[in-house]
């Protein structure tokens, strides 16, 4: 577009979009006027002023940023036009390489708003740049509606500038474009463009107050607190990212501002936000400061040193050095001079500070096996710590995971190690073991304890093993039984009947529990268990099993109830006496043969009275005679009942059958015998 | 510059991605984001109107040339894409913003990706690893990110409230210590990477990187040296169980946020001691440990009266890698410490926050100008220290990464760092280096020594 171009609003219409920049591009003049190009580079520089200003103040007229953007763009016309380029504004095919970060954002919001060119028809004054601008930040959606950006422009009245749209999306294209949303964004935060660009947020404030350090700290605190008020401070990363952006911005200002700033913060520093801003400082950062500071401002550095150090937000060596340190010394110099001094003092050498740390570490090196420990001892220290039953719970799971997970390894010295870190943990409270009790139940099933059967199968002294059978008797007892029931091979049925055993001194319950079960050398093997129980509470449990139809389930019922009770009440033994099989008869008449129990007597003399075979009155005879020869040697009160018991039945009738006769044979000799 | 705007480009991807994620293709900000990636991908293209990006195990190509800085610090983006099935992208030029948006939607599962006749071409590159020249500094970056990407997948197992799974993390550790061994000064500028956005992968990375160093120079055999790496690399995994909100405030905390914060202990010791295979449990102690101070005081607070034995070797000894990494790095609320302050810190709170034996040998191993550490010399020039001397007497190595001007220098040259040639310290959050990059241009030999 030549100079002559008339002067006013020129937009193109729909039918031209396609050929518009095209255009305009063959109507500029080959030859680069370097004047020309200078202006171009002017009003590039320009608009991304005006732009970055405008991002800043509301209204940003009188900033001089803004006005100076104005000056310069009164020569807009003689460049006619600025085609958007991916990174800058291009002028006559030449890229105008600014180094204003502003441009670079007009350039992408003119991108995005479909904008290919910038033409100027005449000199834009204020109300049009703010007017280009307020078009400029509506959504492309927005823009669509209303027919376009470069229709957007002139229903806002501007004349002076006129925008060449880049090609349309095709139809298809466009139905695909939904309904936009106008970005919340904009509004939270204002300098939103700027996040996580602090070099251009420096750049755009200190145009915007054009070098003055004391307007630009009030600007950069203005624009932070809006910044601070206008995000949800619920919304974490944005947050974050504006108050990284804003702190890291100070460090690309020149040091001459630095200082007005930090005083204007340090002087808010109650306030959060500002708080926030020093505590993003590193500690040396801010000793880097200290000696750029006036007297006045420096016992604000050093509050909020004192305040941080008493809160362990830093170390005390920011106050330290923060007296120590003057303009002319160099902060890091002085750290490393009190690092070799601490150095020094440790073993008189700095140097050497190291080789004496090295040996004495040296002999503390770890050994495998306590650091094992160390590790499995965790759980302990977890459930010391655990705040709530669910955590004391997850972690009671692990533990009786990891103990069970030794003892599938086959490494019993492992799964004690396991099992005491919390069994052993003077952190566990009563209340846990109950839930121990039942992580561990969870955890041991069948296959762990046939492992660990197998362990104690193949070293039945593995001290770790026996242990472990011993501390979990709750949980193995029922599958070992299991495991016993099933067992067909005669030594591994033994060794898993001393488990039981074992086990069942601890824990009868489950024993009691299978009493009923069907297989007869089961149940004989469990009456068997509970015989050596040392539990004689469970004995009415066996008192059945005197009844069993099965023979040696009856014996071993006998033999248990007197283990468990001795004579308690002799009445399941003297039944055993006449017990069909012989086998039980037999035990039963062992365990009269120690009894002293008054009511043997009796019982014995019921016997003989009764119509039983006569092997079983013998037997009667033979313990009454045992009651004899015992009181011979003075371990038995029952003597005269049992003598008298004996003559009776020896002097009972004359003649008779063969087995009245042979009874009181016996009899008569059991007399003799013990006299 | 063409992988500066390789850089432009894949932060433009992941920033577009996330706005699809979070705002949806039609939000403006999205647009806005789509734009901007079309534009980077016009950059891209260049001239020649065309560039193909190609993804080849753990290394980006740009038309056949390796980026090993870019494969690093984009290595997130990297396993994304190809997590999408993404093995090269083609950008035409000019690139259409739709095409990119497609692209944009592909990597957060919000679409089938570019269509045909787009001007991004996916997989269009069938080069091979065979059929493309490998970087020097491959195998320190494949251990490094290998291990950034052993944390992200725990760390997502955990968010998952699924178990986490520690195999990978020994290859992990094996892979870090090997590179110790064989490329030190390369593994030790590695150790300078930092990540705001994965600060607690980078640090547990660069800790364990530290630690190792430490725990060789202690004495530890290599199985000690792996149960440490272990406990360093996963110390800070408890953090993935606390809310980012938290983590992320940029102010200071409040005291219901602390309550929160000083569970990472505990969470991170439980969910290792739930995965941990028989040796494993190490790193549950450094876990637990890592916040209790060598006083007995620290944090979890009623754990204070186990202490009746002392805290773990490793513990202590992670104690004071983890608070040089974090010190030197930038966090949510707090900018980067220089490397000496950090080490003051330390030696000030050493016999109370932390054994002071363990916080003298780590000085003896880092030296005075720790690696990282930026010196201005008298020159004006801006050099970085990559090594130090394991000799008092000797001075520690560098690279000039900046001249007189602040200008980065292309070609960083191997510098010996007298005491006398140093001014002053810079800032690592007023001169940007990219260690990466440094690793790509400098061979072992040129970090440990001029």
């Amino acid at each position: 577009m030549a100079a002559d171009q008339p002067r006013g609003i020129g937009i193109i219409e729909q039918d031209d979009l396609k050929t518009g920049t095209q255009a305009l591009l063959e109507a500029t003049p080959a030859a680069v006027d370097l004047d020309r190009f200078k202006t171009a580079l002017s009003l590039a520089n320009a608009l991304g002023s005006a732009w970055a200003t405008y991002q800043l103040y509301p209204d940003p007229r009188g900033r001089v940023g803004f006005d100076r953007a104005l000056q310069d763009l009164a020569n807009a016309p003689s460049i006619d036009h600025l085609e958007v380029g991916p990174q800058s504004f291009i002028w006559r095919g030449s890229d105008l390489h600014v180094t204003h970060a502003g441009t670079m954002r007009i350039v992408d919001r003119l991108f995005a708003s479909n904008v290919a060119a910038v033409q100027f028809v005449s000199s834009p004054d204020a109300d049009d740049l703010l007017n280009l601008f307020e078009v400029l930040r509506q959504t492309p959606a927005a823009l669509d509606e209303q027919g376009g950006v470069a229709v957007s422009l002139k229903h806002a009245g501007v004349h002076s500038i006129r925008l060449i749209e880049m090609q349309l999306l095709s139809d298809e294209e466009e139905d695909e474009l939904q309904e936009r949303d106008l970005t919340e964004e904009l509004d939270k935060w204002e300098v939103t463009d700027f996040a996580g660009d602090p070099e251009g947020l420096a750049t755009a404030l200190l145009d915007a107050t054009d070098g003055d350090p004391s307007a630009l700290a009030s600007l950069v605190i203005d624009t932070y607190i809006r910044a601070h008020t206008t995000i949800d401070q619920q919304d974490i990363w944005n947050h974050e990212e504006m108050v990284h952006t804003f702190v890291d911005m100070f460090f690309f200002f020149p040091q001459e501002y630095q200082a007005p700033l930090i005083t204007g913060v340090l002087a808010r520093q109650h306030e959060s936000p500002f708080r926030t801003f020093l505590d993003q400082f590193a500690s040396h950062e801010l000793n880097e400061l200290a000696p750029f500071l006036d007297p006045k401002t420096h016992p604000l550095l050093l509050d909020y040193a004192r305040i941080a150090t008493e809160n362990q937000d830093r170390s005390r060596e920011i106050i330290d050095l923060l007296n120590e340190v003057g303009p002319e010394d160099s902060v890091d110099a002085v750290v490393a001079r009190r690092i070799e001094s601490v150095l020094a003092a440790s073993s008189g050498d700095a140097e050497a500070s190291g080789s004496l740390a090295l040996a004495r570490l040296a002999a503390q090196r770890p050994d495998a096996q306590i650091t094992y420990a160390a590790g499995v001892g965790v759980v302990g220290r977890l459930l010391s710590v655990a705040e709530s039953e669910a955590e004391t719970l997850r972690v009671l799971r692990i533990w009786a995971s990891k103990t069970a997970q030794a003892i599938r390894d086959r490494d019993a010295d492992a799964g004690l190690t396991w099992l005491q870190a919390v069994a052993d943990s003077s952190s566990l409270a009563d209340a846990a073991e109950g839930p121990a009790s039942q992580a561990l139940g969870e955890a041991i099933d069948l296959t762990v304890v046939a492992e660990l059967a197998e362990i104690l199968h193949e070293a039945p002294d593995s001290v770790s093993a026996t242990e472990l059978l011993r501390r979990l008797a709750r949980q193995v007892t029922e599958p070992l039984i299991e495991l016993l029931g099933r067992e067909e091979d005669g030594r591994r049925r033994r060794s898993l009947l001393a488990m039981v055993v074992e086990v069942s001194q601890t824990n009868p319950g489950p024993v009691v529990a299978y009493l009923d079960d069907p297989r007869w050398y089961l149940v004989r093997n469990l009456a068997f268990v509970l015989g050596r129980s040392r539990h004689p509470e469970v004995a009415p449990h066996v008192l059945p099993l005197t009844k069993h139809l099965d023979a040696r389930v009856r014996r071993e019922a006998l033999r248990a109830i007197h283990s468990l009770t001795r004579y308690a009440d002799i009445t399941p033994y003297v039944d055993g006496l006449t017990d069909p099989d012989e086998s039980v008869r037999k035990a039963a008449f062992t365990v009269l043969r120690s009894c002293d129990d008054r009511t043997l007597i009796p019982a014995l003399e019921s016997i003989l009275m009764s119509q039983v075979d006569t092997d079983i009155k013998l037997d009667a005879i033979m313990l009454l005679g045992v009651c004899l020869i015992a009181d011979a040697r003075g371990r038995t009160p029952l003597a005269a009942d049992a003598r008298s018991v004996l003559e009776r039945v020896a002097e009972t009738g004359s003649g008779g059958r063969g087995a009245g006769r042979t009874v009181r044979a016996a009899a008569r000799q059991a007399i003799g015998e013990a006299a | 510059m063409s992988e500066t705007n390789v850089q432009t480009l894949l932060t433009d991807l992941k920033r577009a991605a996330s706005h699809f994620r979070l705002y949806g293709a039609t939000h403006h900000m999205t647009e806005v984001a789509i734009s901007d990636l079309a534009a980077a991908a016009d950059r891209l293209a260049g001239t020649a109107r065309r560039a193909v990006l190609s993804l080849i195990g753990d290394t980006i190509y740009l038309d056949g040339r390796p980026l090993a800085a870019t494969s690093l610090s984009f290595n997130e983006m990297l396993r994304d894409l190809k997590d999408h099935g993404v093995e090269s992208v083609a950008f035409e030029a000019p690139v259409a913003a739709r095409d990119c948006a497609e692209l944009a939607a592909l990597i957060c599962d919000q679409g089938d990706g570019p269509s045909h006749g787009s001007t991004v071409i996916l997989n269009e590159d069938d080069r091979s690893p065979e059929d493309v020249p490998v970087s020097e500094s491959e195998d320190v970056r494949s251990a490094y990110t290998g291990s950034i990407e052993v944390l992200r997948s725990i760390g997502s197992s955990m968010r998952q409230g699924t178990g986490i799974d520690l195999a990978q993390s020994t290859a992990a550790v094996q892979g870090l210590l090997d590179q110790l061994v064989s490329q030190p000064g390369a593994a030790f500028l590695l150790t300078t990477m930092k990540s705001h956005h994965e600060y607690t992968f980078y640090h547990s990375v660069n800790t364990a990187i530290h630690s190792l160093a430490l725990g060789r120079l202690a004495g530890l055999n290599t199985d000690d040296q792996l149960m440490l790496g272990m406990g360093a690399l996963l110390h800070d995994i408890g953090k993935i169980g606390i809310g980012a909100e938290i983590l992320g405030k940029p102010g200071g905390l409040n005291p219901s946020d602390w309550v929160e914060i000083k569970r990472h202990p505990q969470l991170g010791g439980e969910a290792i001691l739930a995965a941990a295979k028989q040796g494993q449990e190490a790193a549950a102690i450094v876990a637990f440990e890592h916040h209790l101070r060598f006083d007995g005081m620290g944090y979890p607070a009623t754990a204070r009266r186990h202490l009746s034995r002392p805290l773990h070797f490793f513990s202590r000894l992670v104690a004071v890698t983890d608070t040089y990494d974090a010190i030197t790095t930038r966090r949510s609320y707090r900018r980067a410490e220089t490397p000496i302050r950090a080490l003051s810190v330390l030696l000030n709170g050493a016999g109370t926050t932390y054994d002071p034996d363990f916080v003298h040998a780590f000085t003896r191993m880092l030296g005075i100008y720790p690696p990282g550490t930026l010196l201005r010399l008298k020159t004006g020039s801006i050099a970085m220290v990559t090594h130090p001397s394991d000799d008092p007497d000797t001075p520690p190595f560098g690279v000039i990464v900046a001249d007189a001007d602040g200008a980065p220098v292309p070609h960083p040259e191997p510098v010996s760092l007298e005491k006398t040639d140093v001014v002053d310290q810079v800032s690592p959050m007023h001169t940007s280096v990219d260690p990466s990059l440094l690793l790509d241009q400098l061979s072992e030999r040129e970090l440990l020594a001029s």
